[in-house]
């Protein structure tokens, strides 16, 4: 997450959107668009909500850019609105250890399903693809907050501090809260390793 | 699991720096080696999604969004007005309420406006006081003028 250094165009555009203007707005929206849109997927992994949730985090920058005071990086304080919004979705549709294969696609829960079935054929990389699928699902399942912090670490790779200013959580905090919930989707791992 | 066990798990999730004590114990327990290569497996299997590439934003996104901002900004406000109009309401209704309630608390407990029974009573009990306490208005003369009766009749 970079600070803004003096000469960048980015503390202009800011203010000018401050003062409503939109033009000036797309400048700062083509900026971080990629940052949104990646963060947005990795949070709700839904391809096809992305563009739609990314949208409503702009606007919703947009709407509140008046109450950015240069305290933090324009990046940051972006971001806490995309992690809010995107934790806002999860909890909304909370998908639950029953929901999960209801809310794959055929195709999807298909993919797992082989994956699983394909692995004594497979090699090294069959069982990598199976783990990526089991990660990737046990991500999906759990609890909101869990899924959050787990993707800022273990996906997006930010770190504690990164964590903890996005957060706006103590770093010991965030140590907690990610011991717990690498505890917890550990335990998920080996528990479906060992029902193999 | 033995207390060790425990710490020696805590260190492998938290990933410090691994000690010569802690490889020993893992050398030792092949339940914690174990754990520690399924937190390994885990680990890698996490890079493998965060391998797996967002959706891109399509051509035009930032174009398109900063022509949705004044209709975005106009609901914004109308929605603004509509939370203040509730509030006020909210406001006056709590501003009569409390009126409504000092003004209950103001009026006597036996005054005429309870019931139409207590206003009965009261009015009897009022007749009767005046009968009682002013016998000095004897009689009324014309016009609503008022006699000074002389009290005793000694005079």
């Amino acid at each position: 997450m970079a600070t803004l250094e003096k000469d960048d165009p980015e503390v202009e555009w800011i203010r000018r959107t401050q003062q409503g203007d939109g033009d000036a707005y797309a400048l700062l929206v083509a900026r971080y668009e990629r940052r949104v849109f990646s963060l947005v997927y990795r949070i709700l992994r839904r391809r096809e909500e992305v563009e739609e949730v990314a949208q409503e985090i702009f606007i919703k920058a947009f709407l509140a850019v008046r109450n950015y005071h240069f305290e933090a990086a324009f990046s940051t304080w972006l971001l806490r609105i995309a992690i809010n919004h995107c934790y806002d979705q999860l909890r909304r549709r909370r998908s639950s250890r029953l929901t999960y294969f209801s809310e794959m696609s055929e195709e999807g829960e298909q993919a797992v399903v082989l994956g699983t079935e394909s692995r004594e054929g497979g090699g090294r990389v069959q069982a990598d693809l199976e783990n990526r699928d089991l990660a990737q699902k046990l991500l999906e399942r759990a609890p909101a907050e869990d899924r959050v912090i787990l993707t800022l670490k273990e996906i997006e790779d930010l770190s504690v501090e990164e964590i903890s200013k996005l957060l706006r959580l103590k770093s010991s905090t965030v140590k907690v809260r990610l011991h717990r919930a690498r505890k917890r989707m550990l335990a998920d791992f080996r528990r479906w390793q060992e029902g193999k | 699991m033995t207390m060790r066990c425990r710490k020696v798990r805590k260190l492998i999730i938290e990933e410090g720096a691994r000690s010569d004590e802690l490889n020993r114990h893992l050398a030792e327990c092949a339940a914690c080696a174990a754990y520690a290569e399924d937190w390994a497996g885990l680990r890698t299997a996490l890079h493998r999604v965060a391998e797996d590439p967002a959706p891109d934003p399509t051509l035009g996104f930032a174009a398109r969004l900063a022509r949705q901002l004044p209709d975005a900004l106009a609901e914004a406000r109308a929605r603004e007005v509509s939370l203040e109009r509730t509030g006020r309401r909210f406001v006056l209704a709590g501003v009569l309420a409390a009126v409504l309630l000092v003004l209950g608390l103001l009026v006597p407990p036996s005054g005429p406006i309870r019931s139409p029974e207590a206003a009965e009573m009261q009015t009897a009990r009022s007749e009767a006081m005046a009968a009682q306490s002013y016998p000095i208005f004897s009689n009324q003369t014309i016009e609503g003028e008022y006699e000074f009766a002389p009290q005793g009749g000694g005079h």
